[in-house]
């Protein structure tokens, strides 16, 4: 006997084009059109994996997206993926798999010893044996995670490309089966925009696994045909390969198409996968339903499966897992599945059917001469890691509740199990749709709809070719209805059979002979069987939820799709409660997995965030700037020169604005235009000093307050007329301004006749600071600049270098200084020609370290001062505060807490010893030796190296620091043990009287 | 003077025209290019207050367009809805000043009019699959049934805040903030890879 099990003939695989790959090492043929299921099946192939739990032997157990053991690691390298459900890959020549969850071996697997001591494994083993000592928890979590860990992840960047769609309709039909297709056909023909989504690659849905017809026609060329008819349609867009794996509110559903994981690698532009959100007016779902596994003694012994999906593999890929059957089910629906099978080639064994009853289904199979066994169950199956050598099967007693007479030993090699079928109801209760239990054939149905959705077919429970079209056809109809399209009628539907799965028989645990101790599977994913969930109970977690996650039934990355009913069901018998009252868990999203790489697109690397680049960008990268991420903004941090260290950069680029000239891009800077004629009040309202006399042409320094009284931001304002102001702000607090001007003008005060703008992007802004700065910028206009024409703090409209532009005057550094502003697309031809004409002046660029060590010895503050938990105060802007109007943040700053004495005040630093740095991000304490804890007294926010001062120095805040000039405290870093006795100083430490920059 | 010192583009460093992406049948599905020199000018007021909507009607040619995110177009001067009380005008470039003060002088003290011309990167995407590139980037209705020619919106491409026209069938325009530019220029054409794209010279 040859060891392929592919059949002579049939299926739909394309016995032309042999492909080849490699399941553990070992090289194996399928064909196009296999799963890589189907494939090993066809080479005998049964062993696939070791379960979670107790490492025991499993195989392939379904034939789609249910399938709780067949899971491989898929591909290589880099693009590895584990916990792969081999039911859903679609094989391609070169495919690389392997087991996973064994060592050293699928077949000689280390830890399969818990297996046989699997009676000392119960649920909730973990929770009880290894939290005592508590100490050695993380060595145990070492070891289990080794033992119970599933595949692995890749340890290299994902080579692929993911992308994102978003897309909008009025009818999305979820499965593309003989439901979802009908309802596709009923919408577009209204004229609705269809989207139709399904996972496989073929339309179909269950019809590919079938042998059934539409008409006249194979069921699956009325398939065929209707695909071509709906390909046809340009209000109809079909996303084959595509998994609705969400549905959230306000009908948006997230879709994951696998655009090219059946290619052996998608090509450079291709993306492997695209994460899709649909807004849909209206949803139909037609997902179709779950054939329910039976619990009895060794379910999960490679080879036993469920019977549609036996018969899916002999119909679809020409493929019979076995060459000797016996199914067992609990209703019709497995006769027609032993029919294909018979056909197909399989010797049928034994139908095990536990219903007394004879049915109409049963008929043809007894006509061909297999045994059918009523009122039986097969309670053990026999085999091992090579796979099932046979059943045990016996007759119920009058009650059904025990197993009764003598035991029929039965040879097989697969094992088919039918304990009813689950509607596959997990988009609906994602949803937010209420659920109701069917006491009659076992299951969770959709009940009440809380979205603009309607089910459709065997996930509503209409079993049966001919209803399932109806439906389709109807519900299709209605949702294009209820998206506005009057005209929609259901489409006529060829008639066809309608079998359905008759009258089930529920047996939620099939009973085993007494003293017997078979392992009776529940979740075969998480080695979950009936006897740790009857343990879990009796330990008392009588709640579904807790029961789930007490024994991890329903868990893993098939989400109990096979388990949940039959969980459930078991704890409702224990707790002699009816299953409604049981309740079911949350259905949460996604249906199944989703890769990270989809979820985030192509927002990774260099893109992962925005870059925001200013008009100056290219000339600071030829001038060899080192940049810094400030928001998302670039900066120049320094120009490194050759022989240059770092810090000789910084502190020459210092040097130059003191002594010579440099020049800094302050583009980021927050620029915002306002106009209308009630401007200079809003600007009163905002600030807390006055701006309503300041006159045009100038410029003043203004503080703003949050409504809590803590400084939210500051920068200068200019008059540039009698109604229209600029307003800067700090690069990071850009878009918070002007989202708090907005929000006082259209909500707080909407009588103002005021107008807010960015401008911050329109703006090329240059410091120009140093002794010589008014020396070059005299040679690049003629506007008068000297110190009358242009005092401190005026703003002069201008042309310079040929274009026009405005010059303020006004210094961060402390220097004699200009910022000068022209339109972003002349900022390169302006900020050249500053440079070449200063040439002869010492003018060089300076980056944000120079700048940090200005303000410092300035005793500027930035945003680490600007902290939310300083007041203007604080900050030494108490004088500034005026007293003669309101302004935001007015009524909080006389709370008792903002007027005490000792509060946190900004203070100068400096190194006592002259040599030591004052460390970064230290605290501020009496005495480093004393006892911990200790009072804190406060913070340091900057530190430098002043060249300029020639002495370590830096900002703090500290308590009471106003009145403690002089004093001498200690700035230790708890982190880096860095230690500096430091005396407290003015925060001005350089040019305190200012003399500098108003010359 | 003015005349002479040329306005450097936010994409000026990675600008490159030529065929690009993917090589598929047919040749490449998408067109970009930059849209510029542009004059733009940020537009605010009332609406209901006629010498200010008088007035940017006077000085654009055509009414102010009052549904929200539609398009009044005049010539080459489009006039776009932002907000209720918020326009841009776009034209190209006139010189420097010269759209902003001809919509002052129409508008006396009425409403707010501040040139923001070097304040924006447009990039222009059209043929068969521009509607693809933008339904990889912006949660919108890019349908043709939907976003039609003289529809515009505001939402986010790639993080970016952006203002999406659609001047013509298969013809989106893509406003970013000039210092998002290069990053939206990158992100674009990356998007447009799949189907093949041709890069053509700046043209307003």
């Amino acid at each position: 006997m040859s060891r392929s099990y592919r059949t002579a003939e049939g299926g739909r695989i394309d016995r032309s084009k042999p492909l080849s790959f490699t399941f553990d090492d070992v090289r194996y043929t399928g064909f196009q059109g296999d799963t890589l299921a189907s494939a090993l099946l066809a080479n005998g192939v049964k062993l696939i994996a070791r379960s979670f739990k107790y490492h025991r032997p499993r195989g392939i157990m379904s034939a789609g997206p249910e399938e709780p053991c067949g899971m491989v690691q898929l591909r290589e390298g880099a693009r590895t993926e584990p916990n792969i459900r081999a039911t859903q890959v679609e094989l391609f020549d070169g495919l690389v798999a392997s087991s996973q969850n064994r060592w050293p071996s699928v077949k000689w697997d280390v830890n399969s010893i818990n297996n046989l001591f699997n009676r000392m494994l119960p649920a909730g083993f973990y929770y009880k044996t290894f939290m005592w000592p508590k100490a050695m928890w993380m060595t145990y979590e070492e070891v289990i995670r080794h033992a119970a860990g599933m595949g692995r992840s890749a340890d290299q960047p994902d080579p692929d490309r993911y992308e994102h769609m978003h897309a909008y309709c009025d009818v999305l039909v979820a499965g593309g089966g003989p439901a979802g297709l009908m309802a596709a056909k009923s919408a577009a023909d209204s004229g609705a925009r269809v989207i139709l989504v399904d996972e496989n690659p073929e339309l179909g849905g269950y019809l590919r696994g079938r042998n059934q017809k539409v008409g006249a026609k194979s069921a699956m060329d009325w398939v065929a045909s209707v695909h071509v008819e709906l390909e046809a349609m340009e209000n109809v867009t079909i996303l084959s390969r595509t998994t609705v794996a969400s549905y959230y509110d306000h009908n948006m559903l997230v879709l994951n198409e696998h655009t090219g994981d059946h290619l052996p690698t998608a090509d450079g532009w291709t993306p492997r996968q695209r994460n899709w959100k649909v807004w849909a007016k209206q949803v139909v779902l037609a997902t179709g339903s779950i054939e329910r596994p039976l619990v009895f003694g060794n379910n999960d012994v490679p080879g036993v499966m469920l019977t549609n999906a036996i018969q899916a593999y002999a119909n679809q890929y020409g493929v019979t897992p076995g060459r000797n059957a016996v199914v067992f089910t609990n209703n019709d629906s497995a006769y027609e599945a032993v029919l294909d099978m018979h056909d197909a080639g399989m010797r049928i064994a034994a139908v095990v059917d536990n219903r007394t009853i004879e049915t109409a289904a049963t008929k043809p199979v007894r006509e061909r001469g297999i045994p059918v066994f009523h009122n039986h169950v097969v309670f053990n199956v026999r085999g091992n890691k090579h796979g099932v050598k046979g059943v045990e099967i016996m007759a119920l007693n009058e009650a059904g509740d025990h197993v009764a007479g003598s035991i029929i030993k039965m040879d097989c090699d697969v094992v088919g199990m039918s304990g009813g079928w689950t509607p596959t109801v997990h988009l609906f209760s994602q949803s937010r749709g209420k659920l109701r239990w069917m006491e009659d054939i076992t299951t969770f149905v959709p009940d009440v709809s809380f979205q603009q959705e309607r089910s459709a077919g065997a996930c509503k429970a209409t079993w049966g070719l001919n209803s399932c079209l109806k439906e389709g056809a109807k519900a299709g109809a209605e949702a294009a209805k209820a998206a506005g399209f009057d005209t929609a009628k259901p489409v006529s539907s060829p008639k066809s059979s309608d079998d359905g799965m008759g009258e089930i028989r529920a047996m939620w645990r099939v009973p085993q002979p007494p003293h017997s101790h078979l392992k009776r599977f529940v979740d075969f994913q998480d080695d979950v069987a009936a006897s740790d969930v009857e343990l879990a109970i009796r330990e008392g977690y009588t709640s579904i939820e807790h029961t789930k996650r007490y024994t991890t039934l329903g868990m893993g990355t098939d989400q109990g799709k096979t388990s949940n009913v039959n969980g459930l069901a078991i704890v409702s018998e224990e707790l002699d409660k009816p299953i409604p009252e049981v309740g079911h868990t949350t259905f949460r999203p996604p249906y199944t997995a989703v890769t990270m790489g989809a979820i985030t697109g192509t927002e990774r690397g260099h893109h992962f965030s925005p870059t925001r680049r200013s008009a100056l960008h290219e000339w600071h990268k030829q001038a060899g700037a080192t940049f810094v991420p400030a928001g998302m903004w670039m900066r120049p941090q320094y120009y490194q020169q050759p022989g240059e260290s770092m810090w000789d950069a910084i502190y020459r680029e210092t040097l130059n604005v003191r002594t010579k000239v440099g020049m800094f891009d302050v583009s980021p800077l927050g620029k915002i235009d306002i106009q209308g004629p009630d401007s200079a009040e809003f600007l009163n309202r905002c600030y807390i000093n006055g701006f309503g006399k300041l006159p045009v042409g100038k410029c003043r320094y203004g503080v703003m307050l949050r409504e809590d009284g803590m400084v939210f931001d500051d920068g200068t304002t200019s008059r540039l007329s009698e109604n229209h102001f600029m307003m800067t702000t700090t690069t990071a607090k850009a878009g918070p301004v002007l989202q708090h001007l907005e929000y006082l003008l259209d909500v707080i005060w909407p009588e103002l006749n005021v107008h807010v703008v960015s401008v911050t992007e329109e703006w090329c802004g240059m410091a120009v600071a140093g002794p010589n700065s008014r020396e070059l910028l005299a040679r690049c206009t003629d506007a008068d600049i000297s110190n009358e024409g242009l005092p401190f703090m005026g703003v002069a409209e201008v042309d310079i270098c040929g274009v026009p532009g405005r010059i303020y005057r006004i210094s961060f550094s402390g220097e004699l200084a200009y910022e000068v502003g022209v339109s972003s697309d002349w900022g390169p031809h302006v900020w050249s020609t500053l440079m070449e004409k200063g040439q002869d002046l010492g003018v060089a660029p300076y980056g944000t370290e120079a700048m940090s060590i200005m303000r410092i010895e300035k005793g500027h503050v930035v945003g680490a001062e600007l902290n939310g938990r300083t007041t203007a105060d604080d900050l030494g802007f108490g004088g500034m505060t005026s007293t003669k109007k309101a302004f935001i943040g007015q009524r909080s700053i006389t709370k008792p807490a903002f007027l005490e004495t000792d509060r946190k005040q900004l203070t100068g630093l400096k190194s006592v010893d002259g040599k030591t740095k004052i460390p970064r991000g230290a605290q501020i304490v009496a005495d480093p030796k004393g006892r911990i804890p200790m009072e804190q007294l406060g913070e340091v926010t900057a530190n430098c190296y002043s060249p300029n001062l020639k002495e370590f120095i830096g900002l703090a805040i500290v308590k009471g620091a106003r009145d403690r000039k002089g004093d001498r405290l200690w700035a230790f870093s708890p982190l880096t043990k860095e230690c500096c006795e430091v005396e407290l100083c003015s925060p001005h430490m350089y040019d305190p009287e200012g003399e500098r920059l108003r010359g | 003077m003015v005349e002479m010192t040329e306005r450097v583009s936010a994409l000026a460093a990675i600008y490159e025209t030529g065929t690009f992406g993917n090589d598929v049948d047919g040749g490449p599905s998408v067109t970009l290019h930059e849209r510029r020199p542009l004059s733009i000018v940020h537009i605010a007021g009332n609406s209901d207050d006629q010498a200010f909507a008088g007035g940017v009607g006077k000085a654009c040619g055509c009414a102010l367009p009052i549904e929200p995110g539609t398009i009044a177009t005049a010539g080459e001067l489009s006039l776009i809805w932002l907000a209720p009380t918020r326009w841009l005008a776009v034209s190209p470039d006139q010189g420097p000043g010269i759209l902003e003060a001809a919509l002052r002088d129409a508008c006396g003290e009425s409403g707010a009019i501040i040139d923001v011309s070097h304040g924006r990167t447009v990039i222009r995407l059209s043929g068969a699959h521009a509607r693809m590139v933008m339904m990889k980037g912006a949660p919108l209705d890019f349908h043709k049934s939907s976003f039609t020619p003289g529809r515009a919106a505001q939402s986010a491409i790639s993080q970016c805040g952006t203002l999406i026209t659609c001047p013509a069938e298969d013809t989106f325009d893509v406003y970013v903030f000039r210092g998002f530019g290069q990053h939206m220029w990158e992100w674009l054409t990356d998007a447009a890879g799949e189907f093949g794209y041709k890069v053509e010279n700046p043209v307003s």
